[in-house]
């Protein structure tokens, strides 16, 4: 057995309750599915005095589609399987879907909520690509009171985020989109844990030309943090779209990715395995 | 931390520090060991619980975190410590070799189970993803979860939260008073068929009648247990152990619904 | 096929209920009134220096009772090794028991720590949690040493030396075979081909980790140790005479449930004598159950061989020579039996199923700063598999043969059983052609070429392999054993008592871990005396309800603890025959034994018959009975006169995506010859596992040191096991050739599934590769690895 060192709990009903703990207690730490955060407390890499459990404010469970701009709003501890369920249901959306049913295994999927899939920046995040993709937005509340930060704009190192330290993760809003969107995630598991060696997140708006009007491609797991590739999807936005070789070319050549490497996998497998994901959707997609 | 649990039915108050995981909790302060931790850190499976439903490690949730909630552990699982249809599975095809992995496999298929799917080969194996058997090669692991989903067949699922459970409940409570004209009232609709046996009954006065005699004649005088509880979204289905004016024996019941109320319900004893 | 009742048949496991209920106790699951928790502080180091250890902090913390560290053990002696190996030259720290007996490791370390993972000093507290807090308080200064970690470095001059009394690392250097002989062959052949091969350290992670549970009793002076172990008697018997110095009668050792082995669990580890010691000083049971990363830096390991081999022989396929040189990964100290599971388990195996003329195989085993290399499921057998399986395919592809034709023409016939392998061996019995040729069958070997077409299509290599091995088992007879250099007995025993009610106890020798004794035993008896299975109960695991057990280990349980319940069946049987002569007056040759009715009668009278509880009952009163003593109980202690030698042949199809260098397996059969069968079901379930195990070995694992000696793959999160996911559908068959060396005629079954399974996918991996000119890959065959490959080759 190994145990974390001691610490106080609570479990407050409102986010600005959470976020003055926060505030108030150097070293507090937010506590959603905990799933990444209690073994690092149990190998006492990270100690805390305060946990503080994000279990009771209701509306952090909460999926619902805004009427207003039809955006989808998704509460940060919506489980990775309610949000499976809901996507099932209710709204379609493949990428997502798809990045969702590869988190871990069921009981992971079960109890590890969407914002802290996000928060804790791990640089293989699964939902991290799929949310790039679709433009998602970060709402915060902290001591300063609320504010939006673009998924693209989230991740700023490995384990680092643009959270600051008494700001809480209340909702991701995924923006309406128009048109004809095909979507999808794929990964190269790590054998040992589940997450991605790298996971690619695509999605295309098509025009009826069949042109590409707007393409999106994210990566997870294989660099030093999920991150968008502009560069790339500038060169295949108005082509059509089976442009596939372009694309090719793009991302050997002008990406400027960092691409990890670690004892799972080298930068350049990791590399080139990106490119087989990106041929794969494309293939899959279009 | 006063610390409320409910497993396996039975309330808890317990007194737990923050930093003690829920399968810690259960294992050393409930005494419930059945529950067994392989790795301590959400990789192994062997600490699966379910927690309000649902199947989680029990070692990467803080006791306090499970504050309120419904808790089964593989010692719940079955009533009268009769075996159920997953470990009667793991029996028959001997996948039970150490046995480490065993309560936490058990877990996830319930799991798995009460889903409402057929889950085929593959389906099986990825909802076993996350438990590791150092002994089986999973083979048999998969063959007894594919013998549990036969034998409950038939797109029903085993309800561990289910709305029709509580009329059941309820049902069984009147049924037990006496109380026919209540139960009438409540849970049957006017033009209710009952069929027990070779008795076919229309209409809520011949029911009334009729009823009365079904309760004297099949005269259950206990339900000893109720297992296999069925649903499907207008009907539910249970079998049970209850001593009837024939002693023990296995009831079967089946009751389907319309605007919530039972519409047709047909009742026998099981071989 | 075969004429048993009971025998053989898929009876359910009587040891299911309890443990699908959650009710089987396991060594972490155990409390007692009182009972204090004991930590332990390990190094972080591979090898340095202890300057100092400051404690202050955690004695005075909540609920710690003691921190103990070396110099509070007393008289305690360190762990001694069991096994030196067997011909050539030997060194190892000495052992203060004396008698030629070799030191193993420290129980606390002393001055110097050798592995990371060590054990320094241990805690003992009122709760585990507060024996970790203090733990976590406690400051080593260190001074870190130069480390070495591979077997070869670690016996080139100039090497960081491990212990002064191991001149250059060395622990032991064994030649098996004819070197001048060997060695003159593959001068004259025409065909020579070497290799190098790698086969990596593994670690075995059963899924429970280790504890235990000390007790004294000061009223009795008795001590006793729970623990999970898989031998109690043997573990008694060092911790009583060579470590703590007590009568053995004072000590019982108690294995509970155990959750898996594979080998790991048959070694001593300090945490036992430990446990016992300071319950003493400090009047308190106490216990300790181990974490997984813990486990993964402190339990022995697996494998770690360096082979360079030679395979010579002539154009047309006949194999003349095999020559072997390797290096065994020992670890910082030996473990109880590593040594000898590091060299004889390997040298003496080379042969494999193969009529080789001249073969010479040459050991070194190192000592380095990595844990302690012991048991893994298949050891040292899977090695030699590999290796000669492996330079089969490359001689034929080399002379451009079918590599099963190769594999045919030099394969022992079953006419030549008895067969002398040249390195040490006497293979008992056995068909290899005809399972080698149900193998090939099953994979459609001869369609291969088109689904290789096929699968190239959907842009997969698709490679097919078909090995053979014979897997030393049934350790065994006990002469052989010593020459071999163990400190130790290991016969069989049992003892079979039908009470005057009818039940039957049996008592066996094995250690129940997860293979289902209970019932397998009970049908040995059911079926000789024709006794209802659930009238039988099979007591084990104790060393006060068995009278002594050599445990389980290599495969020995049912072939060799089994063959001595089924003698000691034969024993009450013969008596019961005895007594029913003497009831019904006539002579003995004139009763009938119905063993699968469970009736005794004289011949023509099946009417009078009488049930073994009635003769029982006669002979438990011993009023007016034959000439024999009373009672109906019987034991026996039998040495088999030889191993025994289950084998088999595995056939394997893979397919690697082209793109990822992903290697899926998509067909995996095994036959496997394991000679009578206990219970086809349990038997199928062993070999599954085993496969698995196999997989997991091929194309997963392997425990990686950096150069600074420390484990980059210390958790779950790193240490890649098989999943559900990632495993096939194993299709299995059975064919029975008893071994001639007992009455039951059992051959070992728990590992053969390992043995065959890594090196038939090393050769399905180099098939599906061998367009690319690739003709081998050390495993494991991680996607990445295989992409290299595939694409150092494209260019
Ligand atoms: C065995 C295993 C396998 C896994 N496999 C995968 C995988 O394949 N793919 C994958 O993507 N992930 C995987 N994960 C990670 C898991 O899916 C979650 O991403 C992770 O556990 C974090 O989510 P959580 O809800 O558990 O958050 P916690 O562990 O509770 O929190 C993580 C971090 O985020 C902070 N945080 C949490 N919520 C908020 C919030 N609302 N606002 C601000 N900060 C917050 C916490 O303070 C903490 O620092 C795996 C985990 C395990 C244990
Ligand atoms: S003990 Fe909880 S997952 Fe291993
Ligand atoms: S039965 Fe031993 S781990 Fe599954």
């Amino acid at each position: 057995m190994s145990f974390p060192s001691k610490f106080d709990y609570v479990s407050p009903q409102s986010l600005e309750e959470v976020s003055a703990f926060l505030y108030k207690n150097e070293g507090a730490k937010i506590l959603a599915g905990g799933h990444e955060l209690i073994p690092l407390l149990k190998k006492r890499n990270v100690n805390t005095g305060l946990l503080v459990d994000l279990k009771n404010i209701k509306s952090l469970k909460q999926i619902r589609i805004n009427e207003e701009d039809n955006s989808l709003v998704i509460g940060s501890m919506v489980s990775c399987d309610d949000l499976i369920s809901f996507l099932d249901h209710e709204y379609s959306c493949p990428a997502l879907m798809q990045a969702a049913k590869s988190v871990g295994d069921a009981q992971v999927r079960n109890w590890t909520t969407i914002g802290g899939n996000i928060a804790s920046g791990n640089p293989a995040a699964d939902l991290a690509a799929p949310l790039q993709c679709l433009d998602a937005k970060v709402n915060l509340i902290g001591h300063n009171g609320r504010r939006e930060v673009n998924m693209d704009q989230f991740f700023v190192g490995p384990f680092e985020t643009a959270l600051e330290k008494d700001e809480v993760i209340d909702s991701i809003h995924i923006p309406y989109q128009e048109g004809t969107i095909l979507s999808g995630y794929e990964k190269i598991k790590i054998a040992a844990n589940s997450y991605p060696l790298c996971g690619v997140a695509m999605l295309l708006v098509k025009q009826e030309s069949g042109k590409i009007q707007d393409g999106r491609i994210a990566i997870t797991g294989a660099s030093i943090h999920p991150r968008r590739l502009y560069k790339a999807e500038a060169l295949i936005n108005g082509r059509k779209a089976n442009s596939k070789r372009l694309l090719l070319a793009v991302l050997e050549n002008h990406d400027n990715v960092m691409y990890l490497s670690d004892e799972f996998g080298s930068s350049e497998y990791r590399r080139h395995m990106t490119q087989v994901l990106v041929e794969n959707l494309l293939n899959r997609l279009v | 931390m006063v610390t409320k649990l409910t497993i396996n039915n039975k309330e808890f108050r317990l007194d737990v520090e923050p930093r003690h995981s829920l399968a810690h909790t259960i294992r050393e302060k409930v005494g419930l060991t059945g529950t067994k931790i392989g790795c301590d850190s959400g990789q192994c499976g062997s600490c699966i619980v379910m927690l309000d439903g649902k199947s989680v490690k029990s070692c990467m949730v803080l006791a306090v975190q499970a504050h309120d909630c419904s808790i089964q552990t593989v010692e719940g699982i079955s009533e009268n410590r009769k075996l159920n249809s997953i470990q009667e599975g793991l029996h028959k095809y001997s996948a039970v070799q150490c046995g480490y992995c065993i309560p936490g496999v058990i877990m996830t298929l319930t799991d798995m189970m009460s889903r409402n799917k057929q889950p085929d080969t593959d389906e099986i194996r990825d909802w076993l993803h996350g438990n590791f058997c150092r002994c089986t090669g999973y083979q048999n692991l998969v063959e007894a979860a594919r013998y549990a989903i036969d034998k409950e067949s038939n797109s029903t699922k085993i309800i561990t939260n289910s709305k029709h459970k509580k009329m059941y409940e309820e049902r069984v409570r009147l049924l037990m008073a006496g109380d026919v004209d209540k139960l009438v009232e409540e849970h049957y609709n006017d033009d209710a068929i009952v069929m027990a046996f070779d008795f076919v009954v229309q209409g809520k006065e011949n029911l009334k009648e009729h009823f009365k005699n079904f309760v004297k004649w099949v005269s259950i005088k206990e339900v000893i247990s109720t297992d296999k509880f069925v649903e499907t979204e207008n009907a539910f289905f249970y079998e049970a152990t209850a001593v009837t004016n024939y002693g023990e024996g296995r009831v079967y019941d089946a009751y389907y619904l319309k605007n919530g109320k039972i519409q047709h319900h047909f009742t026998g004893l099981i071989e | 096929m075969s004429s048993y009742n009971i025998l053989g048949k898929r009876i359910k496991g009587v040891e299911d209920p309890a443990m699908m209920r959650g009710e089987a106790e396991y060594i972490a699951d155990m409390k007692l009134p009182n009972m204090a928790h004991m930590a332990f502080l390990r190094s972080e180091h591979a090898h340095a220096e202890i300057l100092g250890i400051d404690t202050s902090k955690a004695e005075k913390m909540p609920g710690v009772i003691g921190v103990y560290t070396e110099s509070d053990l007393g008289s305690m002696m360190p762990l001694p090794c069991i096994w030196i190996p067997g011909t050539g030259e030997s060194h190892f720290p000495s052992h203060p028991f004396g008698g030629g007996v070799p030191g193993g490791s420290p129980v606390l370390a002393k001055g110097k720590v050798r592995y990371m993972g060590e054990p320094i000093l241990v805690v003992v507290a009122d709760t585990a949690h507060q024996a970790w807090d203090a733990i976590k308080s406690i400051v080593v200064n260190y001074k870190v040493l130069p480390c070495v970690v591979d077997a070869e470095l670690a016996l080139e001059k100039g090497a960081p030396l491990l212990h002064e009394e191991v001149p250059s690392n060395l622990n032991a250097y064994i030649p098996y075979g004819n070197k001048e002989a060997c060695f003159k062959a593959i001068e004259d052949a025409e065909v020579v081909i070497k290799k190098q091969i790698i086969i990596p350290r593994t670690i075995n992670n059963p899924l429970e980790p280790r504890g235990c549970l000390g007790v004294y009793n000061e009223k009795s002076d008795n001590y006793t140790l729970y623990a999970t172990s898989q031998s109690p008697h043997n573990h008694r018997l060092l911790l009583g005479l060579m470590i703590l110095g007590i009568p053995i009668n004072k000590l019982r050792v108690v294995s509970p449930h155990i959750g898996g082995s594979f080998g790991t669990k048959g070694y001593i580890y300090p945490d036992m004598p430990l446990s016992l010691f300071l319950s003493k000083k400090i009047g308190r049971p106490i216990k300790w159950i181990d974490n997984r990363e813990d486990l993964m830096r402190s339990t022995v390991q697996g494998r770690d061989q360096k082979m360079s081999a030679i395979i010579a022989g002539d154009s047309k396929g006949k194999i003349t020579a095999l020559y072997c040189k390797s290096f065994a990964n020992l670890g910082a100290y030996a473990s109880t039996i590593g040594p000898g599971v590091a060299t004889a388990m390997v040298g003496r195996c080379i042969a494999g199923v193969y009529d080789i003329e001249n073969i010479f195989c040459e050991i070194s085993a190192a000592f380095t700063n990595t844990p302690s290399l012991g048991a893994q499921r298949g050891s040292g057998r899977t090695e030699a598999t590999i290796l000669h399986e492996r330079m089969i395919d490359l001689y034929a592809k080399k002379i451009n043969l079918d590599p099963a034709e190769v594999r045919k023409q030099n394969m022992i016939q079953p006419e030549q059983m008895p067969f002398d392998n040249r390195v040490g061996w006497e293979y008992d019995s056995g068909d290899y052609p005809n399972a080698f040729e149900m193998a090939l069958k099953a994979i459609k070997y001869d369609e291969v070429a088109a689904r290789k077409k096929e699968a190239l299509k959907r842009g997969k290599y698709l490679g097919v392999g078909v090995n053979c091995f014979v897997a030393i088992s049934g350790v065994g007879p006990s002469p052989q054993m010593a020459k071999e250099g163990m400190l130790g007995g290991t016969w069989g025993s049992a003892n079979v008592r039908v009470h005057p009610t009818g039940e039957v106890s049996v008592s066996i020798g094995a250690t129940n871990h997860g293979q289902y004794h209970e019932t397998t035993f009970a049908q040995i008896v059911a079926e000789e005396l024709g006794v209802e299975i659930d009238k039988i109960e099979v007591l084990h695991s104790c060393t006060r309800n068995v009278p002594f057990g050599q445990g389980s280990y290599g495969s020995r349980s049912f072939s060799v603890e089994g063959a001595a319940v089924k003698l000691a069946s034969e024993a009450i049987k013969a008596k019961a025959i005895k007594e029913s002569a003497h009831t019904f007056k006539v002579k003995e040759d004139q009763i009938i034994y119905d063993s699968s009715k469970g009736k005794i009668y004289p011949k023509g009278h099946p009417e009078k018959a009488k049930t073994l509880q009635e003769i029982s009952l006669d002979l438990w009163y011993g009023w007016d009975i034959a000439k024999v003593e009373p009672a109906l109980d019987h034991t026996t202690y039998f040495d088999p006169p030889g191993f025994n030698f289950p084998y088999g042949s595995v056939a394997v199809e893979v397919e690697i995506d082209a793109k990822t260098g992903q290697v899926d397996i998509v067909k995996h059969y095994g036959v496997y010859d394991v000679g009578t069968i206990g219970n086809l079901q349990v038997l199928e379930g062993q070999f599954h596992g085993a496969m698995a195990f196999g997989i997991g070995e091929a194309l997963l694992e392997q425990a990686q040191y950096g150069e600074d000696g420390l484990l980059t793959t210390p958790t779950f999160r790193e240490y890649a096991i098989p999943r559900a996911t990632s495993l096939p559908e194993f299709e299995t068959d059975t064919t029975v050739t008893p071994t001639p060396h007992t009455s039951l005629g059992a051959k070992g079954a728990g590992e053969v599934g390992t043995v065959g399974t890594v090196s038939t996918i090393c050769s399905a991996v180099t098939d599906a590769l061998s367009h690319l000119d690739i003709d081998h890959v050390d495993i494991p065959f991680t996607a990445e690895k295989v992409w290299r490959i595939i694409q150092a080759s494209n260019k």
